[in-house]
């Protein structure tokens, strides 16, 4: 607040002065812009600071998905380190790309992100890339996560990584003949019987896959033409979409659809949890996206120890193993998967995710920001499509 | 300040000392409304006419591409937001329709059945919007109360799959949503209507149905008005509802424009609701004037 | 269409006062009420009420609040419908029929004058009602507004008018119709008292004028008597008596009738009947002697009726004159007269008029003891009621 405050002053004095430049305006104007949108979190820290004498400085503001912890373990780093955690959650990673680069450091510690959008992050300045080898729980990770190539600068990586998944469709074999390409999805007798995610740019992707894109996260302009056309082809077909994937599961359980095309891994089980039918994978012979995502620790955080300390404890096995008998997808801490595997209940599902295949998760076509004014171009043609 | 009291010299001492504390009373009020809806209007406004690679950034260079934009784009920002106003416009009359009557049907009750039935028009104001929302995904999906009811009796042995994700559940759900505040307001503009114009009405012979037409409705207008201006105007910005019950053929002006929020093209997005508040605002002043309000209140 | 008959007789130019000349009442009852009853839940506000109205007089129901006379004008207006008997309008039983078929016309307590439309629309609207054509709705409006004497004030609204000139549109919006019978509803209550007497000679004017059957409801007997040809006293939901001003006012039927018309009443046994003259002990102390009706005989408990303006007051009372000892409590010099009221020995308050200049000189004083004298041939003697 107090840096809003002084903005306005500043603002109001170079006014009536007449020294503020046009563009000097504008970026005033900005900070005063990022004062109102962080007022909220702002009190948050507020109302946290006072919470208890801290061994670290807290309060620990982290901006994540609600799939990247889990209670139990919010509650122990409390309890062992003092340091209060003020989760904020978002839904798209363009959403917290934009929210970190208003209000940065001060205002986030840890941000969560997907495989491709780490560089983006790193290339606009906004995180500092992690040395793995000062945490402990990052000894607990398969190596091949330790070496994302497109994460590494240096010897440092930008992510902690947390998660893969492949999204692939499921259909409910009951009304659907099994198939092995997206052509599928367009058969008129599956009618309103489709069930999407709203992942606009992921969708775009998967169409691009449709109509033949070498690499559907940087589609051409025509490429990101065709995807639109077979958006359009298959609308007919989409019942909905809907806001967050874990919706999915009463849509097959109530028997009103018959394929999700973008579903993660393990949508089986959860399906099969909830007394719905069996529902089978399918992984599309055109290929398929992925995700792969970890957290990143923001630059100039105001509470760096607090965030390496928290990364730290939440990567542990036995937080881990909690997580994929939630989530059931594959995680990125090796410990935890031979763990799992051990416990009848989860070991033929460490398989059926592919947590044991480490490798899956390289080969997939990884979610990121298609780059300069692609998504522009991504977010205009989905519009386009779904507004015909 | 300075202004004021130059003004009070000129009028009269007791004026003079009421106009500062007029001002006084008044600047919480005006720094609220400066703060919350000023400032970021204006934000919004200076997004839409700016140009800029990066995200989010307001240097860059003038522009009115993004206008240009709202309306090429293959023509559906205007298509969808024609078929938004097109939609709030039949939800509206829906609420009318069906409110206007049940807020006559109150106003006529009796003093205990009256507070009875508004606490139920306001009771589904305590649950949550969002659950309201999904309430109707219950009420209207393919195992939901209306097919199972159809289903138990017989009457269809294949759900009724239209009742649900297009713009006929958007529009119930919208009627549904929003009908308290059709209710409220013309109930109050009832209330306040003297009862003894309807018995001169029909004492001058006037039936029922042209007492209702000539007298109860006109008396009301001021109602009818509020109710319109609390309905269509939230629909016109409604996300949720499209979202969960529109399906593909539900979608609205605002979920496009989300897409290009989330997209962080905020002077695109800014420039699409520019427009908007510009054809919303047209159609509110040409209602209004039809309407005359100042015909209805002339002192 | 209903009442939309004898449009022809409304000439303007005819319109003279006729204050003072007697009018040739017809004989043929417009409205008749027979044998009526209604009652709201346990509460019977109309029993037993006949009544026969008479074309073309201005005829009044009065009494106390709660009486009946609003209901009996509601069941005439049809808002209300009767629990028994039959109400007769030009002959027909209008007993079902609702409001906006009967051939009757209200002006309500609140004027009603429909506030979004302008003085002329407010008159116009019966005759549009009623399908009158163009030009003759135009020429009666104009007629109504001269009969009113706001010939100018067409184009106003309502809330522009002052309260007299509201309650004589609201005339005017009732009379335009040719109505067989208008009713008022205290028309002149929310009047202030200057304009409410300037309004019953108006209205008396504009009654005659039109010839039209006016059913004027009203609490005040000084209202009545000066405007009415004929008056129903109703007391309790029943009709006390029925009359010309005067027969009300010099023969009151009972007790109720005298008090409410502001007479004396004492009350006392009779000692000796002598022809049409009695002798009656008031409960008192002293004998009087009063005109008495036939069939009375000693011993009956009677009441004496005395009115004011033939009561004066004496220090010490002649021999042959009535006179009862008492106490004043108010005098009230009036111009053409002083009123004197006195509490006589059983704490009866009575009024007595003085004329100025008369007997008795200055204005007595407050306390002073003194006698009430009258005529014998100024009381009267009534049968108690609830004697036989």
């Amino acid at each position: 607040m107090k840096d809003g405050h002084t903005a306005v002053q500043s603002l109001a004095q170079e006014l009536r002065e007449g020294q503020l430049t046009r563009r000097e305006f504008f970026r005033t104007c900005a900070r005063l812009g990022i004062g109102v949108m962080a007022a909220s979190s702002v009190l948050r820290t507020l109302g946290g600071g006072t919470a208890s004498a801290a061994a670290l400085p807290g309060p620990l503001n982290i901006l994540v998905w609600d799939d990247h912890f889990d209670e139990p373990e919010l509650k122990d780093f409390v309890a062992t380190t003092g340091v209060k955690v003020n989760t904020s959650l978002f839904d798209e990673n363009a959403d917290a790309y934009a929210k970190t680069k208003l209000v940065g450091g001060r205002q986030i510690d840890v941000v969560s992100g997907d495989a491709l959008w780490g560089p983006r992050y790193y290339q606009s300045g906004l995180v500092d890339p992690l040395d793995l080898s000062q945490f402990t729980s990052a000894k607990e990770l398969f190596p091949v996560f330790r070496e994302i190539s497109f994460w590494k600068v240096g010897t440092r990586s930008i992510m902690f990584p947390w998660s893969w998944a492949p999204i692939i469709p499921y259909y409910d074999p009951r009304y659907v003949t099994p198939f092995d390409s997206y052509e599928a999805l367009f058969d008129p007798k599956y009618r309103r019987r489709i069930v999407m995610e709203k992942t606009p740019v992921d969708i775009m992707a998967q169409m691009g896959l449709v109509s033949g894109a070498k690499k559907p996260y940087q589609m051409t302009a025509s490429e990101v033409k065709a995807a639109k056309e077979a958006l359009i082809r298959l609308k007919p077909n989409i019942l909905t979409f809907v806001e967050q994937s874990n919706q999915f599961v009463q849509y097959f359980v109530n028997g009103s659809a018959w394929i999700i095309a973008n579903a993660h891994t393990g949508l089986d089980y959860r399906v099969k949890q909830a007394g719905g039918p069996l529902v089978k994978p399918v992984y599309p012979k055109e290929g398929y996206v992925g995700f792969l995502d970890g957290e990143m620790v923001v630059k100039n955080a105001a509470h760096r120890d607090a965030a390496m300390a928290w990364l730290d404890h939440k990567n542990q096995a036995k937080y881990v193993v909690l997580n994929f008998q939630k989530q059931l997808r594959a995680l990125a801490n090796e410990k935890a998967m031979k763990i799992l595997q051990q416990d009848p209940k989860y070991a033929d599902l460490v398989h059926a995710t592919g947590y044991d295949q480490p490798d899956v998760a390289l080969r997939m076509i990884l979610k990121g920001p298609p780059p300069g004014e692609g998504l522009k171009m991504y977010i205009d043609a989905f519009n386009e499509a779904i507004a015909r | 300040m300075r202004a004021a009291s130059n003004v009070a010299v000129h009028i009269s001492p007791r004026v003079g000392r009421a106009i500062p504390r007029l001002l006084w009373g008044l600047l919480p009020l005006a720094t609220i409304d400066v703060v919350l809806f000023v400032i970021p209007m204006v934000f919004m406004a200076l997004f839409s006419f700016r140009f800029s690679e990066e995200l989010l950034g307001l240097v860059g260079r003038w522009t009115v591409a993004h206008y240009v934009k709202v309306f090429t784009s293959e023509g559906i920002y205007l298509r969808i937001l024609v078929k938004t106003i097109v939609i709030a416009v039949v939800a509206t009359a829906a609420c009318l329709l069906v409110g206007y009557p049940f807020a006559y049907f109150i106003a006529n009750a009796s003093r205990r059945w009256q507070s009875v039935l508004l606490t139920l028009v306001i009771m589904p104001f305590w649950t949550s919007y969002l659950l309201r929302v999904y309430a109707w995904t219950a009420i209207l999906g393919d195992r939901g109360l209306i097919n199972e009811a159809l289903r138990f009796f017989g009457v269809t042995d294949q759900p009724l799959s239209f009742l649900l994700f297009n713009v006929f559940s958007e529009i119930v759900v919208f009627v549904y949503l929003y009908i308290p505040y059709t209710v409220l307001a013309i109930y109050a503009s009832l209330e306040k209507m003297d009862r003894s114009l309807v018995l001169a009405a029909m004492d001058l012979g006037a039936t029922p149905v042209q007492t209702f037409l000539r007298i109860v409705l006109p008396q009301t207008l001021p109602g009818v008005y509020a109710s319109i201006v609390f309905v269509f105007i939230p629909i016109l910005g409604e996300y949720v509802t499209p979202t969960l019950v529109g399906g593909m053929s539900g979608v609205l002006i605002t979920n496009l424009l989300v897409n290009q929020i989330h997209a962080l093209e905020f002077g695109f997005g800014a420039a699409i609701a520019f427009v908007m508040a510009t054809f919303v605002l047209m159609l509110l002043l040409g209602l209004r004037r039809s309407v005359d309000l100042e015909r209805l209140y002339v002192a | 269409m209903v009442n939309g008959c004898g449009g022809e007789r409304i000439v303007v130019a005819e319109i003279i006062p006729h204050e003072g000349v007697p009018r040739l009442a017809s004989r043929s009852a417009v409205v008749e009420l027979r044998r009526v009853t209604k009652r709201y839940g346990n509460v019977a506000a109309l029993r037993d009420v006949s009544l026969a109205i008479h074309e073309g007089e201005f005829f009044s129901l009065l009494g106390p609040s709660g009486c009946g006379k609003t209901t009996t004008l509601n069941l005439i207006g049809g808002f209300v419908e009767p629990d028994g008997g039959d109400i007769v309008i030009q002959g027909q039983s209008v007993v079902g029929i609702p409001p906006y078929h009967r051939p009757v016309n209200t002006v309500f307590q609140s004027y009603a004058l429909f506030p979004h439309m302008t003085v002329a629309a407010n008159i116009d609207f019966g005759l549009r009602m009623r399908g009158v054509p163009p030009d003759e709705r135009a020429r009666r409006i104009d007629e109504m507004l001269e009969l009113i004497s706001l010939p100018d004030f067409g184009r106003r609204r309502p809330s522009q008018l002052s309260g007299g000139q509201q309650q004589r549109v609201a005339l005017a919006r009732a009379l335009v119709n040719h109505p067989a019978v208008l009713l008022l509803d205290e028309p002149l209550g929310a009047l202030d008292l200057k304009l409410r007497k300037q309004m019953r000679i108006e209205l008396a004017r504009i009654q005659r004028g039109v010839n039209i059957t006016f059913v004027y409801v009203t609490h005040d007997q000084e209202e009545a008597m000066t405007m009415s040809d004929r008056i129903a006293v109703m007391n309790q939901g029943r009709v006390i008596q029925v009359g010309t001003p005067q027969m009300i006012y010099e023969h009151p039927a009972s007790r109720f009738v005298a008090e409410f018309v502001g007479a004396n009443v004492l009350d006392g046994t009779i000692e000796t009947v002598e022809s049409r003259a009695g002798r009656v002990r008031l409960d008192a102390g002293p004998s009087i002697t009063a005109v008495c009706p036939d069939g009375l005989r000693p011993g009956d408990r009677v009441s004496v009726v005395i009115r004011p303006e033939q009561a004066t007051i004496a220090g010490h009372p002649g021999p042959g004159t009535n006179a009862i000892p008492g106490q004043v409590l108010k005098a009230s010099y009036l111009g053409t007269h002083t009123q004197v009221v006195v509490r006589v020995t059983d704490g009866t308050e009575m009024t007595a008029l003085m004329a100025a200049g008369g007997a008795s000189v200055g204005t007595p004083a407050i306390g002073e003891e003194i006698h009430v004298v009258w005529k014998s041939e100024g009381s009267l003697i009534l049968v108690e009621e609830g004697s036989p």
